[in-house]
């Protein structure tokens, strides 16, 4: 063939079709994403999971009666199909032979398998949970655009902390473009620096609803972001594994918020709390201090000094009494003994005798004379009297 | 002897010092001590108490401010 041989159109069209007639039937996996019922037949588009490519996909009637009410758009479908290539239009459609959808069993055990393989990864370890700031400055928050989800974390946030702050990135949350849009403004908002916490919200769905939310691509993109990342998916049985992979599992929208922002005022009240204890504390403390300290300051032993002289005082003046005492006992005793001393001596005195009329004699010499045989006539003596003495010589 | 023996109270914590007040009146109500003692004790228990009261008149000072700046942020 060549510019001065070209082909017909037909020859082209005839071995187009005989190439694809040669690809006999096949076998597809893909997601329904236009389904078109008619008497005839169903007129569908059916597209790849992950990139652009989409092909027409004919289901007639009289093939497979009961197709138009068993699918519809959004479907994840397994097609036996043969291709066929209309020449007369150039146009190229699948001939449903079987259609079925893509078993609930198959898509567990599949998300099942991606589990086992990213903890093994340690993916979902403890370890890798970031903690959440106490008080965000600013909450990256990926939802779908006029979402009840996106309604339920802002205002629940703010009635806890009316300054909260939100930078959304809006992506779909359902369907095969879901994942990727997710995964993206996860990736937009952790590049942000001012972000410092990252809430990805959907409200409830059913499994096959959340199964973008379970995308290996999406996981990936969440377990690299920096951010701290909540993932705030209300699910009713089987939790989407983002809930693994994020550094919290909210279990829906408006517990994502009360999680993430505190409440402004239990907060305020528990430092006024706690600052009152504290004070209070403080204040019994030094109270009981001081009157302990005000104690011990009374106490006689320092309440005044003059305790210290005035016992030695007293002592000092005891003993000196006692002196006093001692020797005034001796002097009166003493004076007793005289006065007995003098009694007697009074009783033993001669005058009282002398004054009955008796008389000593006695000799120039003073001795007494006690018989008349000691006196010579003549001899000189002494006569003692009441009242004194007179001179007298012997005869 | 320095001149001011007693000069080391003021480097006392407040419990350092309570704790010395507190045997300082122990040994004086005991009253073994010397007349000389005594008078060393007393002086000493009366610089150990200044001590205590400076510290707490002290604390009270500063807790009553704290209280005034708590109560002036509540008031914001």
């Amino acid at each position: 063939m060549s510019s001065e041989a070209p082909w017909s159109v037909g020859r082209l069209a005839n071995e187009l079709k005989g190439y694809i007639d040669r690809l006999g039937e096949v076998w597809l996996e893909g997601e329904i994403t236009q389904w078109n019922a008619r008497q005839s037949g169903v007129f569908a588009k059916i597209k790849d999971l992950q990139q652009d490519a989409t092909l027409g996909l004919t289901v007639w009637t009289r093939q497979i009666p009961d197709a138009a009410a068993q699918f519809k758009s959004g479907d994840r479908v397994i097609v036996r199909a043969k291709v066929d290539f209309w020449a007369n239009r150039g146009e190229l459609t699948l001939n449903a032979r079987e259609i079925r959808h893509v078993g609930l069993g198959d898509l567990l055990e599949r998300i099942e398998r991606l589990r086992r393989q990213l903890a093994a990864e340690g993916l979902f370890d403890a370890e890798r949970k970031r903690p959440l700031p106490f008080l965000p400055q600013l909450i990256g928050l990926v939802t779908g655009e006029n979402s009840d989800a996106e309604k339920d974390v802002v205002r629940n946030a703010r009635l806890r902390w009316p300054d909260v702050r939100f930078r959304t990135r809006y992506a779909l949350v359902q369907g095969d473009r879901a994942a990727a849009e997710v995964a993206a403004g996860i990736r937009e908002l952790d590049a942000d620096p001012e972000v410092d916490v990252i809430i990805v919200a959907r409200g409830g769905g059913d499994f096959m609803n959340l199964l973008p939310f379970s995308d290996e691509a999406l996981l990936r993109a969440a377990a690299a972001c920096e951010t701290p990342l909540v993932s705030a998916i209300g699910h009713e049985n089987d939790r989407p594994l983002l809930d693994e992979i994020a550094d919290l599992r909210a279990s829906t929208p408006t517990d994502a918020a009360k999680r993430v922002v505190p409440d402004v005022v239990e907060e305020l009240s528990g430092v006024r709390q706690a600052r009152a204890r504290i004070l209070n504390r403080l204040a019994s403390f030094v109270g009981t201090e001081i009157e302990r300290i005000s104690a011990l300051r009374t106490r006689p032993a320092l309440a005044e000094s003059s305790w210290i002289i005035g016992s030695r005082e007293e002592e000092v003046a005891r003993w000196a009494d006692r002196g006093t005492q001692l020797l005034e006992r001796r002097v009166e005793s003493a004076q007793a003994a005289i006065a007995q001393l003098s009694g007697q001596l009074r009783a033993l005195s001669p005058v009282r005798t002398l004054e009955r009329g008796y008389a000593i004699a006695f000799r120039g010499d003073g001795s007494i004379l006690r018989s008349t045989s000691e006196v010579a006539s003549g001899d000189a003596l002494g006569v003692m009297l009441g009242d004194g003495e007179i001179a007298v010589r012997a005869e | 002897m320095p001149d001011t023996p007693n000069a080391d109270v003021a480097t006392l914590s407040y419990e350092q010092a309570r704790d010395e007040l507190v045997a300082v009146v122990t040994r004086l109500e005991q009253g073994a001590a010397t007349l000389e003692e005594s008078l060393q004790l007393w002086e000493r228990g009366e610089a150990l108490a200044a001590r205590c009261e400076e510290w707490l008149q002290g604390a009270k000072t500063r807790l009553d401010a704290a209280r005034q700046a708590a109560v002036a942020a509540e008031e914001q």
